[in-house]
């Protein structure tokens, strides 16, 4: 994974690199993002691990917006990324064979998309800092492990994202930015990431399934991104 | 250039990076074992139920309803007196016929002379025709005897008029005006008849029609055979003429295809009706009569000199008489006859109450027998004696009906005299409870329970099988019965079940899980109370037979966990053998069966209880062969 990320963000860095050159600035800014999701504890893509979580997945993101003031842009998000879900929310499956059951934790890779719309608007007061904030909406998709689930199937739902971040311009229209959003989840079940069938779970051993699975299931969730990303404008040709 | 070339790179290791896999899946170990063994309980090996028999010496009648359907259990589907006939003569030996002087072959028969129109004269069924007992038949159409479709009506009289009397016989449909109580049933009870009641005929269902000419056996080809008239109510059969005051009347009526009467008892447009509650068919009788005729041959209603009910009385409104089936009874039933009957009330005279299956009990805790008032708080405790047994084999005998039992004893036979305790109230049921020694009011605890009367609409019976239940005072009794499935096994240390559907325990009882061995009665672990299912393991069900709440539902405990933990694999396994070269250690399971049994809650601590609901095979725990050291040399 590590090969992996190096390779997106030198993509990303050569994509900036090239944005001196293009002038004159138009209205549109662009900001590619590499970044550190945190899912939600009670979300089956984080752990049950007592303190603080430390289980995060890599994403990537692309945000384009449009000025509509010098303060105040709109435009369109896109996010995703891969995470594997914990086994440590759902029962065990359960298997029988000749005189004897087995118990199996099973999870599945899923890759995880957020987009909508969203709007920026610069911090006055602080204004020389680059701080901004960032609200909007959209939807949510984790997409399941085909092979896992034997489908096509997905779970998603409505999302509400904010948060906010500071710019620090390195030259002319280009700036790069540490950001950090709440990515709202709302309509999440969990269980849909569940890759057993109901026949399949263990409702015989009850007591040996894990403690995650008497863990709350609220529909909304909160998902934590931090991520860096380079913001340039694009030059009108 | 440079950006789209970046872009490409970067969502090409996206790509890349969200299609990667690796192996989901983990299994789940425990104690050093993967695997569980397997351990299904089924209802299969159930039994050991408490149980046994109340046998009584006999019933005395204590009364008699005869509002009871068929109180008197004389409703058949075939015509009464139907039987073969006695006689060796006449062709009808092996086939049967309505003979009513009975299997005894006799010389003469006289009808009971019962109802009104009252009979007349003094008729005799005689022999005349040499057939070798009185002949009195009606045959059905189609008696190999015969061998043709025709009914034949034959009787031989005497004791009748003087020579030239005529006499004319036919088939009627009755109706009962009933006087009083019926006659039936008053002349089973008490063998008289307080106000006889009177036959008649309904209400427009009087038509007379048929043969008055001199009767004829002969089959459907001659003139003379009877063609019956549909509707007509009498049938007339032919007549004849008293010689000496005697006359035989042997009439023929066809049943073939072009008649509307059928051949055969209970066929489809038989003459004779089913002698119950079956309603009449068209062209059905419940009378043969035979008047003195008038000069035409017309019958002379208020003379019927011979009278024989062959179907059950009618209303004035057409449907059968309860109790009003034929024949007309000759004699009253005695009072042990009565008492068995459907209508029949009585009450045992003694009573051996003899109970199975049973374990001991706690210091200060008995069996005791009562009888009681089902329905009611009137109970009793009963003087008798307790034969203390075990298996069959008698132990000892303790004059009192509140026992104990000690480790080999098994049962106990309870013997009173229950015309004691009847003097007190109308105790219906013994009971065998568990209390409290010397308790003065019927324990809570009524495990089995027996009839010890007769009550109306039941059949007596001198012995009959205890129930084992909860019997609740006889409101809201419920019989126990295994039922449920579960299924778990030893995972690691720990036995787990999952338990489904129990009923609810007998009032007093509790289940209790045990791992035994088939072949071997000292080996026993016992597993403990069944729990309440997960996440309230911690909840003993131990009195889940007076519990409310989930997961008792009603009369059932939907889901239950046996659940042990051991301290090592010793507990479950036992070395079997050290052999070779270098020695090598094979071990073998301890227990081969996990069950689910009822016991008292009041049973002496650790007496394993024969009363079995659940059970199913149990195999060496997998983990035993990884933890040799662990098992018992």
């Amino acid at each position: 994974m590590t090969r992996v990320l190096r390779i997106l963000i030198a993509g990303l860095a050569m994509g900036a690199t090239a944005l001196p050159g293009q002038q004159p600035e138009g209205r549109w800014v662009v900001v590619p993002t590499v970044g550190l999701m945190r899912f939600d504890r009670t979300s089956a893509l984080s752990s049950i691990d007592e303190g603080l979580s430390t289980t995060m997945w890599l994403s990537g993101g692309l945000t384009g917006l449009y000025a509509l003031r010098s303060d105040l842009r709109v435009g369109l998000y896109i996010e995703g990324g891969q995470a594997e879900t914990s086994p440590d929310y759902f029962r065990y499956t359960l298997f029988r064979t000749t005189g004897a059951y087995e118990l199996r934790a099973i999870s599945q890779r899923v890759v995880f998309l957020d987009y909508g719309v969203i709007a920026a608007w610069d911090v006055p007061a602080i204004r020389n800092a680059g701080p901004y904030l960032k609200a909007g909406v959209g939807g949510h998709s984790v997409l399941l492990d085909v092979q896992r689930t034997n489908s096509t199937r997905q779970a998603g739902g409505t999302e509400f994202v904010l948060g906010g971040g500071l710019n620090y311009q390195l030259r002319g229209n280009v700036a790069v930015q540490l950001e950090l959003l709440d990515f709202m989840w709302s309509d999440w079940d969990r269980d849909k990431l569940n890759t057993a069938l109901p026949s399949e779970q263990n409702t015989v051993f009850e007591e040996d399934n894990p403690p995650g699975v008497l863990w709350d299931k609220p529909s909304l969730i909160h998902n934590l991104r931090l991520a860096v990303g380079f913001k340039f404008t694009p030059a009108i040709q | 250039m440079h950006m789209t070339r970046g872009f490409v790179i970067a969502l090409g290791a996206a790509a890349v990076w969200a299609c990667a896999h690796d192996d989901p899946a983990t299994v789940i170990v425990r104690d050093g074992a993967e695997a569980i063994a397997i351990i299904d309980l089924t209802t299969g090996g159930a039994g050991g139920f408490p149980g046994g028999t109340r046998v009584t010496n006999t019933f005395l009648l204590s009364g008699f309803d005869t509002a009871q359907v068929d109180a008197f259990a004389r409703a058949t589907v075939n015509p009464p007196d139907y039987r073969m006939n006695s006689a060796i003569n006449c062709g009808f030996w092996t086939t049967p016929l309505i003979y009513p002087p009975g299997a005894a072959a006799v010389a003469n028969y006289t009808a009971p002379a019962r109802y009104l129109p009252a009979i007349t004269g003094t008729a005799r069924i005689i022999d005349i025709s040499g057939c070798g007992t009185a002949v009195d038949y009606i045959v059905e159409g189609g008696n190999p005897g015969n061998g043709f479709d025709a009914w034949e009506v034959w009787h031989e009289f005497d004791g009748l008029g003087p020579t030239g009397t005529r006499y004319v016989e036919g088939f009627v449909r009755y109706a009962l005006q009933q006087r009083g109580a019926l006659d039936v049933a008053e002349l089973l009870q008490t063998g008289a008849v307080t106000q006889p009641d009177s036959l008649v005929f309904l209400a427009g269902d009087f038509n007379p029609a048929g043969r008055k000419a001199r009767d004829a056996y002969v089959t459907c080809a001659s003139a003379s055979v009877v063609r019956p008239t549909d509707g007509a109510n009498p049938q007339l059969l032919g007549s004849d003429t008293s010689r000496s005051g005697r006359v035989v009347l042997d009439q023929t009526a066809c049943s073939d295809a072009t008649s509307i009467w059928t051949s055969g008892w209970n066929s489809a447009r038989a003459p004779v009706p089913q002698n119950n509650n079956t309603a009449f068919k068209p062209n059905q009788y419940n009378f043969f009569v035979v008047w003195e005729a008038l000069p035409d041959s017309t019958p002379n209603y208020a003379k019927p000199i011979y009278r024989y009910q062959m179907g059950p009385l009618l209303t004035t409104t057409g449907r059968v008489v309860n109790n009003g089936y034929g024949p007309i009874p000759k004699a009253a039933l005695t009072a042990s006859q009565l008492v068995l009957l459907p209508g029949g009330i009585g009450r045992a005279d003694t009573v051996k109450f003899t109970a199975n299956n049973l374990v001991p009990l706690q210091s200060g805790t008995t069996y005791q027998m009562w009888v009681v008032q089902a329905g009611t708080a009137t109970a009793q405790r009963v003087n008798g004696r307790a034969i203390r047994l075990n298996g069959t084999t008698v132990v000892d005998t303790v004059p009192d009906t509140e026992f104990n039992l000690t480790s080999a004893m098994t049962g106990a036979r309870v013997e009173f005299d229950f015309d004691t305790a009847s003097a007190v109230a109308a105790y219906d049921q013994a009971v065998l409870a568990i209390g409290a020694a010397g308790t003065g009011s019927l324990p809570a605890t009524q495990p089995m329970w027996a009839l010890i009367i007769k009550p109306a609409g039941q059949a007596g019976a001198a012995s009959v099988a205890t129930t084992f239940g909860s019997f609740n005072s006889g409101t809201g009794t419920v019989r126990f019965a295994a039922a449920g499935s579960g299924t778990g096994g030893v995972f690691g240390l720990e036995v787990r079940e999952d338990v489904k559907r129990l009923r609810r325990p007998a009032l007093g009882y509790f289940y209790e899980a045990w791992l035994l061995h088939s072949s071997d009665p000292t080996a026993r672990l016992s597993l403990g109370t069944l729990r309440a299912p997960y996440p309230d393991q911690n909840t003993l069900l131990t009195d889940a037979d007076v519990m409310t709440d989930l997961p008792l539902s009603g009369a059932e405990l939907t889901r239950a966990a046996v659940r042990y933990v051991a301290g090592n694999y010793g507990e479950f396994c036992e070395i079997a053998s050290i052999a070779g070269t270098p020695p090598d250690t094979t071990v073998a399971a301890k227990y081969d069966l996990l069950q689910v049994r009822l016991t008292p809650k009041t049973a002496v601590p650790g007496t394993l209880s024969p009363t079995i609901v659940l059970s199913g095979g149990a195999a060496l725990p997998p983990g035993a062969n990884t933890h040799k050291s662990e098992c018992t040399p």
